[in-house]
């Protein structure tokens, strides 16, 4: 039977970077394992996790002996949020979504249409 | 059986032409903005229906005849069948490859962006990026996301915040951009026809509309109201002294009645 999914897709790579910001040095992943409240993910997919991190440039690795390899992240968390930004603009136009502005997205027919319906009252403003 | 194929054709041509004369008499539409959605969606299903239903009735009715007439001039009718669907599978392709460059309702200036806080709320994550413009936007998707910049917040009261982050949320929440994307791809199918023209116009006013009545019954009209007011002096944009303006010949529920989504509760404690 398959198993219930406890977080979304990206969701434990997020947490892990947000846990490794909040450290002031270099952590283990058994470290790291034991921030996190339930539910606890395995030591296994904590190492997982912050392999693809390194893998993506968000996180190094130190330390040569497998006993001793601890993580640290490559950028700050303003930096990490600038290109999660950058990130999530792109990926909108990549799954070409409507971006959906508070303004400018009417066009000039449809400020015709309003300036029409309620145009009066603004110009003896 | 032919002839219900013509009728079937005949009524979706009807719908076509009647409808956007009808939809856009007046000024209901103005201040029923979720009811015209609604009446312009349903009526737009119901055309795509007919018309599919009519086309394929069609073929299978004029193939049923060759059938039975096998000295009719089957090579003709086959050709035609052919030609028919070669026609849609070249309309599709051209979809597909050019509805990426449907006009975006991305805005331009937040290329040099840079975002200084993610914070997730129920049913979205706010984005707030520093920008000397003031603007929201939202994105919509499986993770959505409303971006606020930092002149926005230092312009806007708090309430008046949350208003505009209501009518992103409302965007996000009632599906306004598979909407606004379902309009712009028919427009697409259909270049130069008149009522696919009025149907995503009527689709890019309205959303706004709705999403602008959406938020002021939620947080209320005035904070809205304001809020589009203290931009347009910002901005100079007129758009949203028209969109104030409507906002205040309208009725509202009392504020007791309101219900801020839990999402935007939190929204109030930003600046």
């Amino acid at each position: 039977m398959a198993g219930v999914r406890k977080r979304e897709w990206g969701g434990l790579e997020d947490e892990v970077m947000q846990r490794l910001h909040e450290q002031e040095h270099a952590v283990s992943a058994r470290e790291l394992q034991r921030t996190f409240s339930e539910p606890v993910p395995a030591y296994t997919t904590v190492m997982t996790a912050l392999t693809r991190l390194e893998s993506k440039g968000r996180v190094e690795r130190i330390g040569d002996s497998p006993r001793k390899i601890s993580f640290r992240p490559l950028r700050s968390s303003e930096e990490e949020a600038s290109e999660t930004m950058t990130s999530a603009l792109e990926q909108a136009t990549d799954r070409r979504a409507a971006l959906l502005a508070f303004a400018g997205n009417l066009a000039d027919d449809d400020v015709a249409a309003l300036m029409d319906a309620f145009g009066e009252a603004t110009a003896h403003e | 059986m032919l002839l219900l194929a013509f009728a079937l054709l005949g009524t979706a041509i009807t719908l076509a032409v009647l409808c956007p004369r009808l939809f856009a008499a007046g000024r209901w539409h103005l201040f029923h903005p979720r009811a015209a959605l609604t009446v312009w969606f349903g009526t737009f299903g119901v055309g795509v229906v007919t018309a599919f239903s009519g086309i394929a009735l069609g073929i299978v009715s004029v193939e049923s005849l060759r059938h039975a007439i096998p000295h009719t001039p089957g090579v003709t009718v086959s050709a035609a069948v052919w030609v028919a669907a070669g026609i849609a599978g070249l309309a599709l392709a051209f979809v597909f490859t050019f509805s990426g460059s449907l006009q975006s309702l991305r805005p331009a200036s937040h290329s040099h962006a840079v975002a200084y806080a993610r914070e997730e709320h129920v049913g979205f994550t706010l984005v707030r990026f520093h920008s000397e413009t003031p603007e929201a936007y939202a994105v919509p998707g499986r993770r959505p996301e409303i971006f606020v910049s930092s002149s926005m917040e230092q312009l806007l009261s708090a309430p008046q915040l949350q208003a505009v982050l209501a009518h992103e949320f409302a965007h996000l929440r009632h599906q306004h951009g598979l909407a606004m994307r379902i309009a712009q791809i028919n427009a697409l199918f259909l270049p130069g026809i008149r009522a696919s023209r009025a149907f995503e116009r009527a689709t890019r006013l309205q959303i706004e509309l709705a999403a602008d009545d959406a938020a002021a019954r939620q947080v209320g009209a005035a904070h809205l109201a304001n809020a589009l007011l203290v931009l347009a002096a910002a901005t100079q944009d007129v758009a949203m002294t028209l969109r104030a303006e409507r906002l205040s010949r309208k009725r509202w529920p009392a504020p007791g009645r309101r219900r801020v989504p839990q999402g935007l509760q939190a929204a109030s404690q930003l600046r």
